[in-house]
């Protein structure tokens, strides 16, 4: 009994002094953490709108005017962020999706920005491709620098990760068309 | 030789046995899965050398405090647990102050926890050493692993991206610095590098495999090429004595 009741206790104390440490370590990260995630978002919007801005946002995925035959319409954008950048009179309006998706080679998150009823720029916020750099410097960065023209051809060298970067392209201007190119910029 | 000129030369052997002589990932081969993952770049690999130097140390140092206590049945699972205690620390810190690098490792900064290295160490040396000699040990293995997947880090990014980027994943100062090796940073009218003489498989799973054991032959080299001059010494030595010997029993004659 006295065995059992030693490795009882001895596994009891190391657990608990492991929870102590982990909670002790979360109170000191988590409000870190926390502005990592916010800064990201907000340096990329920041991005496609140097100038000064006020963004709402609303979560899709939580969103269930969103699903059709219980399948999300638009399954790879998370959240949609509404940017309205002061003018002289009023304001102008810009759209910024953030999607993310992913295949057997990784995940790629996105944020898309649309301007003019047309994508302006995609900015990556997390790519764990294999073929990643590849990704990143023969089509997204090509697309952003005015090299391609569209995103129609995924080619490029790492074909899978674009084709995903695409999807989710399509996905966002599918939102856009089908909720605010009515309201113009 | 006195007690206290051993004991130095035992916390010497300790530090220094990680590095080179019994090298973690060249010599023992072990830890080859974030080896091979976490390479890409010079930077990543440098991060994940210092977190797993970290985690090593600390799960060294705690499980030679614990080795008296901990009963001979649950050996195993507590070093476990005093493991994965310190990954969930240091995967917290990463994410919360060093973010680029915390999601350029990905799921392999999780994967510590069941590191042959770190599980190696805590059973056959801090398991049985004190607490001084652990952590010199933790820190020896720390080092040895820290450099050499450095190196892999540094040859895969020069010749697979054709840059080395210094500031991206430690991003303290602002905009990174990339200094083109193999390509250029200028583009041409088609947005392409004006030279390009990267080799992109190295950036993939088989470059990595390719320069392991690239390292692994050159490793090897060196270890033969040490043990060759040792055994030419020892023969020279032993024919020395012969030589001796008979010129001794000659003038004895």
């Amino acid at each position: 009994m006295n065995k059992y009741l030693k490795v009882s206790l001895t596994l009891a104390t190391i657990a608990s002094g492991s929870a102590l440490l982990i909670g002790l370590m979360n109170l000191a990260t988590v409000g870190a953490i926390a502005a990592n995630k916010e800064n990201k978002i907000k340096n990329g919007i920041s991005r496609f709108y140097p100038e000064q801005y006020y963004y709402q946002y609303f979560e899709m995925k939580e969103n269930s005017d969103e699903l059709e035959d219980g399948k999300l319409l638009y399954p790879t954008i998370n959240s949609v962020y509404i940017v309205d950048v002061p003018r002289e009179e009023g304001y102008k309006r810009g759209y910024v999706y953030s999607t993310s998706a992913k295949n057997s080679y990784g995940q790629v998150d996105l944020l898309i920005s649309i301007k003019e009823a047309k994508i302006d720029e995609i900015y990556v916020v997390k790519n764990t491709e294999s073929y990643g750099q590849t990704l990143e410097d023969n089509y997204i960065n090509k697309y952003n620098n005015g090299y391609l023209k569209d995103l129609a051809d995924v080619k490029c060298g790492a074909t899978y990760g674009a084709k995903i970067v695409k999807e989710q392209c399509d996905d966002a201007m599918r939102h856009y068309t089908n909720n605010y190119a009515k309201e113009g910029e | 030789m006195s007690m206290d000129k051993i004991k130095r030369s035992q916390h010497k052997e300790s530090f220094l046995n990680g590095i080179l002589r019994e090298n973690p990932l060249l010599v023992q081969i072990l830890g080859l899965c974030p080896a091979l993952a976490v390479t890409k770049s010079l930077e990543t690999a440098f991060g994940m050398g210092l977190l797993f130097t970290f985690v090593l140390v600390s799960s060294n140092v705690i499980v030679s405090l614990l080795r008296k206590l901990i009963p001979e049945e649950i050996r195993t699972p507590c070093y476990i647990v005093v493991i994965a205690t310190f990954v969930t620390i240091v995967k917290m810190f990463a994410e919360a102050f060093l973010p680029e690098l915390y999601s350029s490792l990905g799921v392999f900064l999780s994967l510590l926890v069941v590191n042959c290295i770190v599980l190696g160490r805590s059973e056959a040396f801090a398991g049985q050493n004190g607490v001084f000699d652990s952590f010199l040990d933790g820190c020896g293995n720390g080092i040895g692993y820290t450099w050499a997947i450095s190196l892999m880090g540094l040859i895969r990014e020069i010749f697979g991206k054709g840059t080395l980027t210094i500031g991206k994943v430690f991003n303290f100062f602002g905009d990174p610095l990339v200094l083109p090796i193999l390509k250029s940073t200028t583009l041409d009218t088609n947005g392409d590098p004006l030279y390009d003489f990267s080799i992109s498989i190295f950036q993939n799973p088989a470059g990595a495999f390719i320069v392991l054991g690239l390292m692994l032959a050159v490793m090897a080299a060196i270890t033969n090429h040490k043990k060759a001059v040792e055994k030419a010494k020892e023969r020279a030595a032993k024919e020395a004595a012969k030589a001796e010997a008979t010129l001794v029993a000659g003038g004895a004659k």
